[in-house]
């Protein structure tokens, strides 16, 4: 069997905004939007300085108000902030139900001030939110050094992806990134419910992450689950925690496309990010 | 499947895409008893890493999935009692997909069992994805096995008593794991009863002697809904941890909950080996 680097053998951790204590019933961080629809809050502190340089990052929200997030990562000083990881959607249709844990593997030093800043549909609405910060990242693989967002969706939040009227079968490719900014070792996707807050069919879905021109698309990504169901409304998917290793090449097209059990119109839709690491 | 350059890149999804969903896999309609082996498909190349996918129960139990490989080399089991699932009362909503940085060679069958802890006729919705190169670029382990207490039924799980807003006290897993690991991860199973309001969780894994031990894992986090699910349905504790641990290792498992339901909190831990 291949060689497993023996490096990671143990590994510190930090908790940024997070907070395990007893007698402590709010263990993260809300971050409330701006009082303007779709404008960014303030920047909020997860933490002052990181204690040791980490290669990767668990990232934590859950839902408090029911609204459509999008919710920037940042470091730098407070005032001075920069975006590392821009516009990760959080759809929450269930206060406190909502949660979602993505893993980015990407490389913070130490002593770096993390912040993170909330927008939303509904006007001061609040997600919950943690980082934990992993020296050894995933088993001491290296992180990577930046990531994008590739969503091409409103308001930086995810793109609705229509699988059409027939049951099981796939729709039409919608296009994620007309051209990549970046070449791209990995790709984790981040899937909802899209802009259908309301679902009124359960069913399930299957979604392909294509690269290729119009009509040339090859699949990269093939048939990544979720389902989704009346009570919640939401869409569950947890099949890209951490993320898939793939080469993307600058200037790619990047698409999604998907098949569903439902075939109301709206309820069969799902919501499609990505975020590319290099 | 897409491959640009030969270094990385090629993943393939196992298990029929029926009606949207994976390959049945059947427990048999009675309790701790393991329906037939359901062949998901055979691998075309070797893996370094998989995801496992299942959902749809229609009924509240608990299940143990088991994957086995089936090779030239003749047959392994990669996973013995087993991945937990927890179905409930709303089947769309239970959905779990598990992390598995496993090596699975070129050519490899791979079936899977399964037992629930009721009696009636279900199915769980089984694909697994595969990957060329690993999660994040790690080589795969050679095997997953499961720490802890195993009994024959598709409930054994450790509980962990907790009150509101404190961390419980440690409950040991193992005095003694059995195996050498090199990385932890543990998957809440349920909260061991159907009414409660709702509560979010955390558990931490630690080591040493009952009376002594320590974190070697941070708290990580997941959910425990109210009635309308009966169980933590985002399951977001499903994260390996890099940990080496001796064979004679003790394991131990502490928790934390807002609330004041659950009071008790199930989990299964397993361990990663080279």
């Amino acid at each position: 069997m291949p060689h497993i680097p023996s490096a990671y053998a143990q590994s510190r951790w930090e908790d940024c905004g997070m907070s395990w204590t007893s007698g402590n019933t709010t263990c993260w961080t809300n971050l409330t939007a701006n009082a303007t629809g779709n404008v960014k809050g303030s920047w909020t502190e997860l933490k002052a300085s990181t204690s040791f340089a980490s290669e990767g990052f668990w990232l934590h929200l859950m839902g408090n108000t029911t609204a459509q997030h999008a919710v920037d990562i940042g470091i730098g000083a407070a005032g001075s902030e920069a975006v590392f990881v821009a516009d990760i959607s959080e759809v929450v249709t269930y206060a406190n139900c909502a949660i979602r844990s993505l893993f980015f593997p990407l490389h913070i030093p130490a002593g770096v001030r993390i912040a993170a800043r909330n927008a939303a549909t509904v006007g001061s609405a609040v997600v919950k939110c943690g980082i934990q910060i992993l020296e050894g990242g995933w088993f001491g693989m290296p992180g990577y050094t930046r990531c994008d967002t590739l969503t091409n969706g409103s308001n930086g939040r995810l793109l609705v992806v229509d699988p059409g009227g027939t049951a099981n079968t796939k729709g039409a490719w919608y296009v994620i990134s007309s051209s990549t900014p970046n070449a791209y070792g990995a790709l984790l996707a981040n899937f909802d419910t899209g802009s259908d807050m309301s679902r009124a069919a359960t069913g399930y879905h299957l979604c392909d992450i294509g690269v290729g021109a119009a009509g040339a698309e090859a699949v990269v990504l093939p048939d990544l689950g979720s389902s989704q169901g009346t009570t919640t409304d939401a869409t569950i998917a947890h099949h890209t925690v951490v993320p898939f290793e793939c080469n993307i090449p600058a200037g790619a097209r990047v698409v999604a496309r998907c098949r569903s059990t439902i075939t109301t119109a709206s309820d069969r839709n799902l919501g499609v990010q990505l975020f590319g690491f290099y | 499947m897409y491959q640009i350059g030969n270094a990385r890149g090629r993943i393939e999804r196992l298990g029929a895409v029926t009606s949207s969903k994976g390959t049945a896999v059947d427990p048999a309609a009675a309790a701790n008893i393991y329906g037939s082996a359901v062949s998901l498909g055979t691998t075309t190349f070797a893996w370094e890493a998989m995801y496992v996918n299942c959902n749809g129960l229609g009924a509240n139990v608990n299940i143990s999935l088991d994957l086995h490989l089936s090779t030239s080399q003749g047959e392994t089991i990669c996973i013995a009692n087993g991945l937990p699932f927890q179905g409930n009362r709303l089947w769309s909503e239970a959905f779990q997909c598990i992390p598995l940085p496993l090596h699975v060679p070129s050519g490899s069958t791979i079936y899977a069992s399964a037992k629930q802890s009721g009696s009636t006729s279900i199915s769980l919705n089984t694909a697994v994805i595969g990957m060329s190169r690993g999660l994040c670029g790690l080589p795969g382990f050679s095997r997953i096995v499961r720490l802890g207490p195993t009994t024959s039924s598709s409930n054994d799980a450790v509980s962990v008593a907790g009150s509101a807003g404190d961390i419980s006290g440690w409950t040991q897993l193992s005095s003694s794991i059995g195996y050498e690991v090199d990385g932890l991860m543990a998957i809440p199973l349920n909260r061991g009863t159907t009414v409660g309001s709702a509560a979010w969780c955390s558990f931490q894994l630690g080591t040493g002697a009952s009376g002594s031990e320590y974190p070697i894992t941070p708290f990580f986090w997941h959910h425990a809904e109210e009635t309308n699910f009966d169980g933590p349905m985002c399951n977001s504790g499903m994260s390996w941890f890099p940990c080496h641990l001796g064979a004679s290792s003790e394991l131990a498992i502490r928790a934390w909950t807002s609330g004041s339901q659950p009071g008790t909190l199930a989990y299964r831990a397993f361990g990663a080996i080279r």
